[in-house]
């Protein structure tokens, strides 16, 4: 009681403190020094002590500066002079209000990562729980869903006590066929009604298993995958959903177009590294879709996965939530997907989760209602309100033209003003943002990201917040390949002009600089404004240049000791150092010469069983030596996917080997890429842009026949 | 006497001569006067076309007519009058040689001569014309007329036309005009209200005074600044008359023998001639009485009101004029703060009108404690309202608003701009542009000449613009604090003196023996004071052991050099500026003083480099500088010294321009016609502020300060975070519900 009390008194006190310098008005000068003195400051800290409570401050520090960066916006610049300029400087506001706000939120939500581990199982099986494995698919190739399917089969769980099950909403024969062919079952429904929610709540009619562990088609789980997660609910028995991360062994788009493939931490690892365990420490951790283990009777209590939006996942979490069932989050890979193969097909995916987590913040938000903590809350809307960015975004790559090609002022003070408040505010987050969270996205990736997307999801959201049911569920594409690098004209299109808007903003600038038909001051914070909007945009037009990606099944580098039988009989010990499904590279002792298309026998001591897999040489040279694997049969395959996705350890270290973030040289890095792809793009003779994505036909004739989805209905499958 | 070449040359000026007294001109007096020969030779004087009027924005009319008036002092006539117009290299703003037809000079409306463009042409070509007497009266109009081939509707002529007049003068003879020994004609013979820029007085005390005559010939300046107008300079002299105009203060009647003037009639005020002058315009202003009591009469009868009150050439003070105490902040001049302000309460504010379609502008001025504080907040709000009735056909005007020189915007369009029309805007006034002075300025532009003219030919008259008396500075929310000290302040505004504008609490100290240009200095300063608050005040006269006592409650105000005056000497380490020695120099705080400075953002230390390159090259200046009473917490000292007593001349070398780099100031430095202002020393508060606005306000002046209060917020609150994330983790990785 007592340290509580003093606890009490302490952060008061604090607080205090830190309401002073928010609300003390200072002058230019004054500003600028207790600018420069904050910084100096915080720089000093950073680097002296790396522990959490400097972490803390820091953030302290950065909310303190943004915070009084906006009480001088709202005490200061506002004005209530009825014009136009008045209007949009109060748009900009506004679009800096949600900034500040998603800012405070993004800080909260991660405070501290929760360090779950996994929580041992009983020694004796008879203690463990049924499983029943749920792989929803819809149109995806079989070729995509087979490997998922085998690696689940492989999970090291007592047969008695696991099902795996294809949920196919594509009804289609060929899936049939491998189920039976696989010894896994088959559900199929009359109708495609709520999509992947209404596919998965089929299932859950039709089975009975204590636990539903849920994997999109081409996520691939590891052996363990229930090994480790399942343990929490024999702990807790309030436990209803434990999630581990969506690992991706393919390149995304940004990825692959600006050449960061694990040299970068990707776009999704801020959340699965981050702010994930962080939500868990409040007990805030929600379901992705997939690679999750789920409590029936928790579903059951809640009605099934969520049906009312188009992210049944985070809703069904909230709804478990709201009825006091506890969610967790185990932050070790233990299954790895295919990454959106194309920057259409990654902007349509977060289309859809954008207008999802919009419905959630319309029809169920998480501020009302009962059953949450307000920890709960904050981190759920944090999560379901981040997606309305595309507006204050799109608002943030106009405004700085207003002065230049207008003579607008739509920020009501002195422009040195406006530098001196706002610069530590950026700075500040800047920092302690890569302090938090730089292991996990690179200093102004958010920009590049978030840019890329905010066009595509500015109306969505919108729309959601005035008509919450309006849309449907688009499937993910997985597992396409793109033959030939190609402009995606159709997605850039909107930077592109938004990028000649502030070029022309650039140029009037630059013109009223040099007739001195403008404030000087004024036109250059605008204009060094329009130059960052410009750099950012060429980031994003860079990514709308599709590399091309021929392979369908990416190699994941894996070494396991190998063994090769030449056709002569002779035996080779080897190493692997990538693994697919349709081929490996290993080295091997330098001397060894096959011929291209010799055909020999692979045995790779892995996880599961030895099997010898018939393969073909295309290439040995100094000591590498490429195959290609020949038609398998399910139980070489089965071994070829454990070997390549089943080992407990097959994703781990993923993230090793990377140089810690530094936002100036991050910074460079993506204006590097950016400006250097788009001048590459421009000096380019390109030929026509033609998008040549296709999928690559599942090796079953069925799949032409299988039946379209009913009109109106959503299709299910790919994930949130 | 004065210096020439002080006239006033505005409309502005001549509007205002139209009315004021003159002196009766009868022919005996003014064949008497011209005998008279006084210091100084005010018969001939010479004024620039700038002053006169032809001021750089002129050049710009489109007019193709300027007039400027002309007049002689009030107690002057004049009787010849010259021109020399100087002509620009180029011909070409009137657009080419063939458009120049010529220039046609008038004054009354009489023609002096019209020149030719062969006249005007020619590398700095000069032309001197002498002005015929007979068409020389009291009030006179100059009148040019440039004829060119190019003028537009309503007879305009291209702008910047007028540049093709590079220069000129007008020199005028005058010759004395006789005056009447008549108090009613006061500030007469010693100012001329509507005439001098500035003026100098003659003090005469018979002897070094006592405390009680200083607050006498204290009082006795008050009341020439409140009456004048103008910045003065006195001049004291002790025991003897000067060949002058002079203002005499006697107590006792043998100085008055002493002195040559008739003994005083008790408390009384007269005015007469000088004996060493008599039945001139040379005037003696006696106030007197027999004893020190009968002076504080006549003292009081002079301070309680203007000279209209007065009748004849003596006044006696018949019973003691009471004294009422005066109120902080609350002066005959000033408004009140700490209400919405209306224009209405403005003098004048019923009637800021603009009529017809030629540009111009509407000010309104008016003056405020300069204590009004509207800290935290940035801005004063301004409601204002205005009225617009235009003709048929007349566009509307723009109207830009002005706020002590800093634009605060354009009025809008209104829907309906025929007939009357009102409209309110509101603007913001930024807190540092709120001063003790204020001027509200609307300038009024019509654009559309040739619509205009049309509209006008057709009796489109009638046009009016007008500021409306509801407009209003939400003043409503301000508080009484004023940061000291503030070198701008004291200079314009007379603060933290005038706070109390009988000077009650202001004690004054002198050096010790008195220096008349010491007592010159403080006189035009009290006048300065007297002309801010509009009531003449009388401070209390201390001597430096009275000033060092401990909890002396007064704000005082320091005269002298670091040599002659004593608490100087004393207070010396407190100076930011050292003035004895070879040169003078700006005073290095200790050690402590800079790392304070340095370690709280005060700008003090990088002010302090900037002194020092400036003064060091000066090697006479006179200073103001101002630095916390020693005696008491919270109570200003400010200091008027020099390097020498006779760099102490008029509290003038003060006021205009100084070039500074903050707002404020502790340092004024004046030397010739160069002005520094310096913030180096530190500063505290005085006024009304709560405890939390005060350490808001604090810290706002120490802004590093500010860096720690974070760092210990955010570190306490860090810590207790973390100490609760920490337990939060363990609770959750200790799962309650387990099977």
């Amino acid at each position: 009681m007592i340290r509580a009390l003093g606890a009490a008194v302490l952060a008061a006190l604090g607080a205090v403190a830190l309401l002073l310098v928010v609300v003390t008005p200072l002058e230019l000068r004054n500003q600028v020094l207790f600018g420069a003195g904050v910084l100096a400051a915080a720089v000093l800290l950073n680097r002296i002590h790396r522990g959490q409570t400097v972490t803390l401050a820091l953030v302290l520090v950065s909310l303190t500066v943004s915070t009084r960066y906006l009480f001088w916006r709202f005490t200061v610049t506002l004005s209530s002079e009825p014009s136009l300029e008045t209007a949009l400087g109060g748009v900009l506001l506004l679009a800096e209000l949600y900034a500040y706000g998603m800012l405070v939120l993004g800080h909260l939500q991660v405070l501290a990562r929760l360090p779950r581990k996994p929580a041992p199982l009983p020694a004796s099986t008879t203690r463990w729980p049924t499983v029943d494995v749920f792989i929803p698919t819809y149109n995806e190739s079989l070729s995509v869903v087979r490997s998922t399917v085998l690696a689940a089969k492989a999970i090291d769980w007592p047969a008695d006590k696991m099902r795996v099950f294809i949920l196919d909403d594509g009804r289609r024969d060929a899936f049939r066929a491998f189920a039976a062919l696989a010894g896994v079952g088959y559900i199929v429904r009359p109708d495609n009604k709520h999509a992947k929610a209404g596919n998965l709540n089929h299932a859950l009619g039709k089975t009975k298993g204590e636990l539903v562990a849920i994997f999109d088609c081409d996520h691939v789980p590891t052996r363990s995958f229930l090994q480790m997660t399942v343990g929490w609910f024999l702990r807790d028995r309030r436990m209803s959903m434990m999630q581990t991360p969506h690992h991706f062994y393919s390149a995304d788009p940004f990825e692959r177009n600006l050449g960061t493939f694990r040299r970068l931490p990707n776009e999704g690892e801020l959340f699965y590294g981050l702010i994930q365990p962080s939500m868990d420490t409040w007990n805030a951790a929600f379901f992705c879709g997939s690679c999750a283990v789920l409590r029936r009777s928790a579903l059951e209590e809640v009605g099934g996965i969520a049906v009312e939006t188009v992210t049944e996942d985070c809703h069904t979490a909230l709804k478990m939530q709201r009825l006091r069932w506890n969610t967790g989050y185990l932050d070790i890979p233990q299954a790895a997907g295919l990454a959106t193969e194309s920057l259409s097909a990654h902007v349509g995916q977060r289309i859809r989760w954008a207008r999802g987590m919009a419905q959630i913040f319309r029809i169920d938000n998480p501020l009302l209602g009962r059953g949450l903590t307000l920890m709960q809350r904050l981190n759920y809307l944090a999560s379901t309100g981040h997606f309305f960015y595309g507006v204050p975004r799109i608002i943030f790559l106009i405004a700085p033209i207003s002065y230049p090609l207008f003579g607008l002022h739509i920020f009501n003070a002195l422009p040195l003003m406006a530098l001196a408040f706002g610069l530590p505010h950026l700075i500040h987050s800047t920092l302690t943002t890569s302090r938090q969270s730089g292991g996990f996205r690179y200093s102004f990736w958010s920009e590049v990201y978030e840019t890329c997307l905010a066009f595509y999801i500015a109306i969505p959201t919108t729309v959601a917040l005035i008509a919450p049911f309006q849309g449907k569920f688009n499937v993910t594409a997985k597992g396409g390949k793109i033959e030939e690098s190609y402009f995606e004209r159709r997605i850039a299109r909107p930077y592109l002009v938004l990028a000649l808007i502030n070029l022309a903003g650039l140029l009037a600038g630059a013109w009223r600089l040099w007739t001195g038909a403008g404030e000087l001051d004024v036109l250059i914070v605008n204009l060094a404004w329009c130059g960052w909007n410009i750099a950012i945009l060429s980031a994003v037009i860079a990514v709308a240049w599709e590399k091309r990606q021929l392979r369908e099944s990416p190699r994941v580098t894996v070494q396991l000791p190998a063994m090769i039988q030449l056709a002569s009989g002779r035996t080779v010990r080897g190493r692997t150092i990538d693994l697919a499904r349709g081929g490996a590279g290993l080295s091997v002792p330098a001397a060894l010469d096959p011929r291209p298309g010799e055909k020999l026998s692979l045995s790779i001591f892995g996880p599961g069983d030895e099997v010898p897999l018939p393969a073909e040489v295309i290439d040995c040279h100094k000591g590498v030596l490429r195959l290609r694997f020949n038609e398998l049969s399910v139980d070489e395959e089965s071994s070829l996917v454990q070997a390549i996705f089943s080992r407990a350890d097959a994703w781990l270290g993923w993230r090793d080997g990377r140089s810690k973030d530094h936002p100036l040289s991050s910074l460079l890095g993506l204006l590097g890429r950016g400006l250097g792809n788009v001048g590459a793009l421009v000096s380019a003779r390109q030929p026509k842009p033609k998008p040549v994505l296709r999928f690559v036909p599942a090796p079953v004739p069925v799949l032409a026949s299988a039946p379209p989805p009913p009109q109106g209905a959503p299709p299910p499958g790919g994930q949130p | 006497m004065k210096a020439p070449a002080l006239w006033c040359g505005s409309l502005v000026c001549l509007l205002a001569a139209c009315d004021r007294p003159r002196p009766a001109r009868e022919p005996a007096e003014v064949e008497r006067a011209e005998e008279v020969v006084a210091s100084g030779d005010p018969s001939r004087v010479r004024i620039g076309f700038e002053t006169l009027g032809l001021h750089e924005a002129q050049r710009f009319n489109t007019q193709p007519t300027l007039s400027f008036p002309f007049f002689a002092r009030s107690d002057r006539v004049l009787t010849a009058a010259s021109l020399t117009l100087r002509f620009a290299d180029l011909i070409a703003p009137v657009g080419g040689e063939s458009d120049l037809r010529g220039l046609e000079i008038s004054v009354n409306q009489e023609k002096v001569a019209t020149l030719g463009p062969e006249q005007m042409r020619g590398f700095q070509r000069e032309v001197h014309l002498p002005i015929d007497a007979a068409v020389i009266g009291d009030k006179n109009l100059l009148t040019l007329r440039l004829l060119t081939g190019r003028e537009g509707p309503c007879g305009k002529i291209p702008p910047e036309s007028w540049k093709i007049i590079r220069s000129g003068e007008l020199e005028m003879q005058s010759a004395p005009l006789p005056l009447p020994d008549e108090l009613s004609l006061l500030p007469l013979p010693f100012v001329d209200r509507h005439f001098d820029r500035e003026a100098s007085v003659a003090i005469v005390l018979p002897k070094a005074p006592t405390g009680r005559e200083l607050q006498a010939v204290s009082r006795v300046a008050g009341w020439f600044g409140v009456d004048t107008g103008v910045p003065l300079r006195f001049v004291p002299q002790l025991g003897t008359l000067p060949d002058g105009p002079a203002v005499v203060l006697i107590d006792d009647p043998e100085q008055a023998k002493v002195l040559g003037l008739p003994a005083p009639a008790g408390a009384s005020l007269l005015i007469l001639d000088h004996p060493k002058f008599p039945r001139s315009n040379v005037k003696l202003l006696l106030v007197s009485g027999s004893t020190p009591e009968e002076l504080d009469r006549a003292v009081d009868t002079l301070a309680a009101g203007s000279a209209g009150r007065f009748k004849g050439p003596l006044q006696l003070a018949t019973a003691p004029v009471p004294r009422a105490a005066a109120l902080a902040d609350e002066a005959p001049r000033w408004l009140r703060g700490g209400h919405a302000l209306r224009l209405a309460e403005v003098p004048g504010g019923e009637a800021l009108i603009h009529d017809g379609v030629e540009g111009g502008k509407i000010a309104s001025t008016f003056r405020l404690p300069p204590d009004v504080w509207v800290w935290p907040a940035e801005f004063v709000d301004l409601d204002l309202r205005w009225s617009l009735a235009l003709p048929r056909d007349v566009p509307q005007p723009r109207l830009d608003v002005l706020f002590n020189g800093a634009y605060l915007g354009r009025l809008p369009d209104l829907d309906l701009p025929h007939g009357e029309t009102r409209g309110e805007q509101h603007l913001r006034i930024h807190r540092d542009k709120l001063k003790g002075f204020n001027e509200l300025v609307v300038f009024v532009n019509y654009a559309d000449a040739e619509r205009i003219c049309t509209a006008s030919a057709a009796g489109g008259g009638g046009a009016r613009v007008q500021i409306l008396p509801d407009t209003t500075f939400q003043l409503g929310a301000a508080g009484t604090f004023a940061p000291q000290p503030d070198i701008e302040s004291f200079v314009n505004d007379g603060f933290p003196f005038t706070r109390f504008a009988d000077l009650s609490q202001t004690g004054v100290v002198l050096s010790s023996p008195l220096d008349p240009a010491e007592l010159g200095l403080l006189l035009s300063t009290l006048a300065h004071f007297a002309s801010i608050t509009g009531a003449p005040g009388m401070p209390a006269f201390l001597t430096a052991e009275q000033a060092l006592e401990a909890g002396l409650d007064k704000d005082l105000l320091v005269l002298g050099t670091g040599e002659t005056n004593p608490l100087l000497r004393r207070w010396a380490d407190r100076l930011p500026l050292v003035l004895g020695g070879d040169a003078p120099r700006p005073q290095m705080p200790s050690q402590t003083d800079q790392l304070l400075a340095l370690f709280t953002g005060r700008i003090g230390h990088q002010e302090l480099r900037r002194a020092r390159g400036l003064v060091a090259p000066l090697p006479r200046l006179s200073a103001a500088a101002g630095f916390e009473s020693p005696s008491h917490a919270g109570r200003t000292v400010m200091v008027l010294a020099a390097t020498r007593p006779e760099d102490l001349r008029s509290f003038s070398q003060f006021r205009g321009f100084a070039e500074g780099v903050v707002a404020r100031g502790d340092l004024l430095v004046s030397s010739g016609n160069q002005r520094y202002r310096f913030a180096i020393g530190p500063s505290f508060g005085r006024g009304e502020l709560s405890p939390w606005n005060t350490l808001r306000w604090f810290l706002a002046e120490h802004p590093l300060l500010l860096v720690p209060f974070l760092l210990v917020g955010v570190l306490l609150l860090a810590v207790v975070t973390r100490v609760s994330l920490e337990r939060r983790v363990r609770e959750r990785l200790e799962s309650t519900e387990a099977l």
